[in-house]
C-alpha cells in the first residue's frame, strides 16, 4: 500500500516515515500544500496522512481538493488542535479520522489498518482466501494448520492481492505499493516475489493472467 | 440629587440660625433673668430633634440616590453573546454615566486581559505539542529497530524536539514575565559594546552550523548606559537568533551598534540576508506566536514578540524594514535610556 504523508514538522515527519516503512508501506512524505497536490495528481495513493498546519495553507485546502475532484482515499488528519470545533471541521471537511499529537505509534498504524478495511468493504481484519490466512495486525500468514514465513515484500505483495481477492492486480499496482520515491524499482522484482509466493503457499494460489496482472481467490468473489 | 443635598445644607444653617436669634432674643430684651433659660429651651426644643432627623438625613444616602444605585445594579447582566459582563448604558441618568463608562472601561480591560491569558495558554499548549509529539515518534522508532544507524538518528532526532521544546519554554517564561502589569527594569550600569559582543560569541556556534558570517560593526569606545542587563541581552540575543534562523546556509547577519546622534538613546541594528518579511505581515509577527511563514512550524513565533514587550517597557520603538542591500531583514531598535557621561563611568 502507497502512503502519502503531508507533515512540514522535520522530526515529526521522519518519524511517521520510517515508522511506516518499517511496516513495509511505500510512504511519500512532502512538506507543503503545493508539493501534496502534485504528488496526488502524479501518483495513486491508498492512504493520506495529512497535518493540519501547513507552510502556504491548511490540510483543509489538500482535503477539499481531493474530495472536490472526487478522490475518496482514505484521510487521517494529525494536528495540535485538540478543540471539538476543530475536529468537527476536520471530519465535516471528508477527513476519515483524527489523531492528536502527540499520538501513540501504535494507534495510528491501527487507525491506518483500520481505514484500509473500511475502504475495502471488510470488518474483519482478518482475511481469508481458500485455506491462506493472513492477519495484518500480526503480520502473520497461515496455510491451514501451517505457519507460512514471508518476506516483508511478499508479505505486501500478498496483502494486496488477498484484500482485491478476485480482482485482478497489475503489475504496476503492485510496485506502486511497494516503493515509495526514494526507492529505485528492480525490474523483475514482482516476478520473483511471485515465484516465493507460490513456493509457500502452492503453485495455484496466484493465478497469472498475461498481459493483465495477478489475481487470487477468481472462484471466491 | 444635588439638589436634595443642598437644600439639607440651608436647612441646617437656618435651623442654627433660628436658634442664635432665639439666643439672642433671650438675652437682649428685658426679661427676668430666671425666664430666660426658660424662653431659651422653648426656642431650642422644637429645633433640637428636627436638627438630629436632618443630620442623620445627610449622612444616610437619600432614597432617589438609592433607587437609581439599585437600578444600575439591575443593569449588571453577563453579555452572553460576548461573554462579558457590563452594565448597560441606555436611559441612564447622565449625572451617573462618567461612573458606569468607568466601571464599564475598567470591566472590559479585565475582560480582554482575561482572554489574553486564556489564549496564551490554549497557543503555548499547542506549540508544546508539537516537540513531545516529535519526541515519541523518534523514541518509539528507536526502540523498534534493530539498525543501529537508524537507532542513532532517532536519537538524534529525540534531543532536537528536547531542544526546541526546551527553547519554547524558556521564551514562554520570558514573555509571561515580561507581560506582568508590573515588571521591574532593575537599573544597573551596562556596557552596550561588551553586551552586544557576548550574545554575538555566544550565538558564534549555530551561525558557524550554518556558514553564516556573523559579524559586529562596534564603536572603539563602550557605551555605558543606564538599564537592565537581562532584558538588552534577551532583546539582542532574540534578534540575532531569529536573523540567523531565517538567513540560509553561507548568508550573513550582520549587528550594528551606531554612535547615536544625541546622547540620549541607544540604537542597534541587526540585519540578515534571509527571505526577508513583507511589508504587510509586519505588524502582525510582531504578535505573539505569529511567524513570518504563516502555519510554519520554525521557530517559537515568540522571539519578535519578545523584543516588542522589551522595547516598548523601555518606551522605544522597533522597526522592520527590507535589508539594505538585495533580500533580507533589517531590524532597527531605537531605546530612549541616555549614555552615561564620563563622570558617571567612573563611579
Amino acid at each position: 500500500m502507497r502512503i502519502l504523508v503531508v507533515e512540514d514538522d522535520k522530526v515529526i515527519g521522519d518519524g511517521i516515515l520510517q515508522a511506516l516503512q518499517m511496516q513495509n508501506y511505500a510512504v511519500d512524505w512532502v512538506e507543503d500544500v503545493e508539493s501534496a497536490l502534485t504528488a496526488i495528481m502524479a501518483n495513486k495513493y491508498e492512504f493520506v496522512i495529512l497535518d493540519v498546519g501547513l507552510p502556504d495553507g491548511t490540510g483543509f485546502d489538500v482535503l477539499k481538493n481531493l474530495r472536490d475532484s472526487k478522490n475518496s482515499v482514505p484521510v487521517l488528519i494529525l494536528t495540535a488542535y485538540d478543540d471539538v470545533s476543530y475536529r468537527v471541521k476536520g471530519l465535516d471537511a471528508g477527513a476519515d479520522d483524527y489523531l492528536i499529537k502527540p499520538f501513540k505509534l501504535e494507534e495510528l498504524l491501527a487507525r491506518i489498518r483500520a481505514l484500509r478495511r473500511r475502504s475495502m468493504g471488510q470488518a474483519n481484519p482478518i482475511l481469508q482466501v481458500g485455506d491462506v490466512i493472513l492477519d495484518p495486525v500480526a503480520t502473520k500468514v497461515k496455510k491451514g494448520e501451517d505457519n507460512v514465513n514471508l518476506g516483508p515484500k511478499e508479505f505486501a505483495i500478498l496483502h494486496t492481492l488477498m484484500e482485491k481477492c478476485g480482482k485482478i492486480v497489475t503489475k504496476e499496482q503492485l510496485e506502486e505499493g511497494l516503493y515509495g520515491w526514494d526507492m529505485e524499482i528492480e525490474s523483475n522484482t514482482i516476478e520473483v516475489h511471485i515465484h516465493g509466493l507460490r513456493k509457500k503457499l502452492g503453485k495455484e494460489f496466484i493465478e497469472t493472467l498475461r498481459h493483465f496482472g495477478y489475481r487470487v481467490g477468481a472462484g471466491e468473489d | 440629587m444635588k439638589t436634595s443635598i443642598k437644600a439639607k445644607k440651608w436647612l441646617v444653617l437656618s435651623s442654627i440660625f433660628l436658634i442664635l436669634i432665639g439666643w439672642a432674643l433671650a438675652f437682649s430684651i428685658a426679661i427676668p433673668t430666671h425666664i430666660r433659660p426658660l424662653l431659651l429651651l422653648a426656642i431650642a426644643l422644637p429645633v433640637i430633634p428636627t436638627l438630629i432627623i436632618l443630620w442623620m438625613l445627610s449622612h444616610s444616602v437619600p432614597d432617589d440616590v438609592m433607587k437609581k444605585i439599585n437600578e444600575i445594579t439591575q443593569r449588571v447582566v453577563s453579555d452572553k453573546e460576548i461573554d462579558q459582563v457590563v452594565i448597560r448604558t441606555e436611559k441612564l441618568p447622565k449625572e451617573v454615566l462618567p461612573f458606569v463608562n468607568a466601571i464599564n472601561r475598567l470591566l472590559s480591560y479585565h475582560h480582554d486581559r482575561f482572554q489574553q491569558e486564556r489564549d496564551f495558554t490554549a497557543h503555548a499548549s499547542h506549540e508544546l505539542r508539537s516537540p513531545l509529539a516529535g519526541i515519541r515518534l523518534q523514541t518509539e522508532i528507536a526502540m523498534m529497530t534493530k539498525d543501529p544507524i537508524q537507532k542513532e538518528n532517532a536519537l538524534k532526532n529525540v534531543i532536537k524536539s528536547i531542544d526546541r521544546g526546551t527553547r519554547l519554554v524558556e521564551q514562554l517564561l520570558i514573555i509571561s514575565r515580561l507581560t506582568n502589569e508590573k515588571v521591574d527594569l532593575a537599573k544597573e550600569r551596562v556596557d552596550l559594546k561588551k553586551l552586544v559582543q557576548e550574545v554575538v560569541s555566544e550565538n558564534q556556534f549555530s551561525a558557524d552550523r550554518k556558514q553564516i558570517q556573523l559579524i559586529a560593526y562596534l564603536q572603539i569606545d563602550s557605551l555605558f548606559v543606564e538599564a537592565s542587563k537581562d532584558s538588552l541581552y534577551i532583546l539582542i540575543d532574540n534578534l540575532i537568533r531569529n536573523a540567523i534562523k531565517h538567513t540560509p546556509t553561507t548568508g550573513k547577519v550582520t549587528v550594528a551598534l551606531p554612535k547615536a546622534t544625541n546622547d540620549s538613546s541607544v540604537m542597534f541594528i541587526v540585519e540578515d540576508n534571509g527571505p526577508g518579511i513583507p511589508a504587510g505581515d509586519r505588524d502582525r509577527v510582531m504578535k505573539r506566536f505569529e511567524k513570518g511563514v504563516k502555519g510554519s512550524k520554525a521557530g517559537t513565533g515568540l522571539g519578535l514578540a519578545i523584543v516588542n514587550r522589551i522595547v516598548s517597557l523601555y518606551g522605544g520603538d522597533v522597526q522592520l524594514k527590507d535589508a539594505r542591500l538585495g533580500h533580507g531583514l533589517q531590524v532597527v531598535v531605537h531605546l530612549p535610556i541616555g549614555l552615561l557621561s564620563v563622570s558617571e563611568k567612573k563611579s
